[in-house]
């Protein structure tokens, strides 16, 4: 027979009492306090900085996508011989086309800049089924314009739809030939330089440019429709600059930006004569512009404008006016702008004015400081 | 960097006690436009036509009595030579106009 040994019993004894100790142990109330106390400062810790993580990664993205943009324009200058235009537009042909816009002189065909970049992004299948010298609200490119394109979009903008209604001077959706237009969003917006040329500037015969930023002197010159008597920046109405013309250097000049749609809707297809660009939040100077801020921005000073106390206006990257017709981005302290040589940089929200706008004319000798 | 950082939100609170700048006057929105611009560019030249920019338009009645305080707050900030809180403030000025 066996014996088993007398310790299961002495063991039994010995470990019994521990067990019922253990069975009474438990949480307290303040222990289970503290412990939640912890996880909440341990999570208050980390999801900041998961945060700005993500806002980093947003940002990065962002500056990508500007990268695409920045090489496919230098592709089309060295395929055409020169960057593609702001807008296309038969605003000074004789006679007007009937769709052209009284109070802007924007006209048909109005295909954007980002619209003839769609063959230098892998976006061919796009751009082989857009005719460029038909309107970009033609029956035949209802459903190429509100195609949406992953490197017109930054991730931090908000989310919205990919496509939006074009509007009219009311925030009504803007009826052409009889036609609402749906166009694709982009996020990503060109330079007009310091000066801009739309609105009424579009169709005006004469009109105020500043001729020396430091001094505000002005000038008054002729414009007769023609926006490149305005312009000082790379993109404007029927724009064709080449290298040549950006006298200040390719990578002492902006070229592109960024325009979040927390502040308004811009898209990659063009410029619809009639429409209007609306702010989705109000401040006192921001409100509705011209049809050419669909696609364009600048940064002034322009038409000879002061401010109260007799200094030009310069609104750089995020300036607190908010005005449709400026650079914005929602990445935190800043964003990013694409020069002329391609290469991308993110600016500062606190960017020295008078440099932003050194940096955005392309030909005025004055890009004199680095831009942050 | 996080000391200027408190600092600008020390001032920031100081003028407002943490509540924000309420609606201002058109006329004192377009000061703040101006100072954010005189201290972006640091031009210390400016401050004392700004000044007296402002006096006269409070005389005026174009501004308020606590708009102009608020005003002169910035140039004081802008005259220490704190050029970064003063377009911080004229900053927040703007931004709180947004709706």
């Amino acid at each position: 027979m066996v014996k088993f040994p007398s310790h299961t019993a002495e063991s039994h004894e010995r470990v019994a009492p521990r067990r019922s100790n253990r069975s009474l142990y438990g949480f307290t109330l303040v222990e289970l306090l503290v412990v939640i106390a912890v996880i909440g400062l341990l999570v208050s810790f980390i999801l900041p900085a998961l945060g700005s993580t993500r806002g980093l990664a947003h940002q990065i993205h962002c500056a990508s996508n500007l990268k695409q943009l920045g090489i496919a324009l230098r592709n089309h200058e060295t395929m055409q011989g020169f960057f593609p235009p702001g807008y296309t537009s038969q605003s000074t042909v004789d006679p007007p086309p009937a769709t052209r816009d009284a109070d802007t002189w924007d006209a048909p065909p109005g295909w954007g800049w980002s619209s003839y970049l769609l063959a230098y992004l892998d976006a061919e299948h796009l751009a082989s089924a857009i005719s460029f010298d038909q309107p970009i609200w033609a029956a035949e490119h209802r459903d190429v314009v509100n195609q949406t394109l992953p490197y017109f979009l930054c991730p931090a903008a908000e989310s919205v739809n990919p496509t939006f209604s074009v509007l009219d001077a009311d925030a009504n959706p803007l009826s052409i030939e009889g036609n609402p237009v749906e166009v694709g969003r982009s996020h990503y917006v060109a330079s007009h330089g310091q000066e801009s040329c739309w609105g009424e500037c579009g169709a005006s015969s004469t009109g105020t440019v500043f001729t020396d930023i430091y001094t505000s002197a002005t000038t008054e010159i002729a414009i007769e429709g023609d926006a490149s008597r305005v312009a000082d920046g790379p993109f404007y109405r029927n724009s064709r600059t080449r290298v040549r013309d950006v006298q200040d250097g390719l990578s002492r000049t902006i070229f592109l930006g960024e325009h979040a749609s927390d502040l308004s809707d811009k898209t990659w297809a063009g410029v619809i004569p009639g429409a209007y660009t609306h702010p989705r939040f109000s401040s006192p100077e921001n409100g509705p512009d011209a049809a050419a801020t669909l696609t364009l921005v600048h940064a002034g000073p322009s038409g000879g404008e002061l401010d109260i106390t007799g200094e030009p206006i310069i609104h750089s990257i995020n300036f607190p006016t908010y005005h449709v017709g400026q650079m914005y981005s929602v990445h935190a302290g800043g964003g990013n702008v694409c020069l002329g040589d391609g290469s991308v940089r993110f600016v500062s929200d606190d960017v020295n004015l008078l440099v932003w706008a050194e940096w955005s004319s392309m030909a005025e000798g004055e890009a004199g400081k680095d831009l942050e | 960097m996080a000391g200027r950082f408190f600092a600008i939100l020390l001032a920031v609170s100081l003028c407002l006690g943490c509540g924000g700048y309420p609606e201002i006057s058109p006329t004192a929105y377009q000061y703040a436009k101006a100072l954010y611009s005189v201290a972006n560019r640091e031009r210390s030249e400016k401050l004392d036509a700004v000044s007296h920019q402002i006096y006269e338009s409070q005389r005026e009645g174009k501004i308020t009595e606590r708009e102009a305080e608020w005003l002169r707050r910035i140039i004081d900030d802008a005259r220490r030579g704190e050029w970064q809180t003063a377009q911080q403030v004229a900053r927040q000025m703007m931004d709180d106009q947004v709706r």
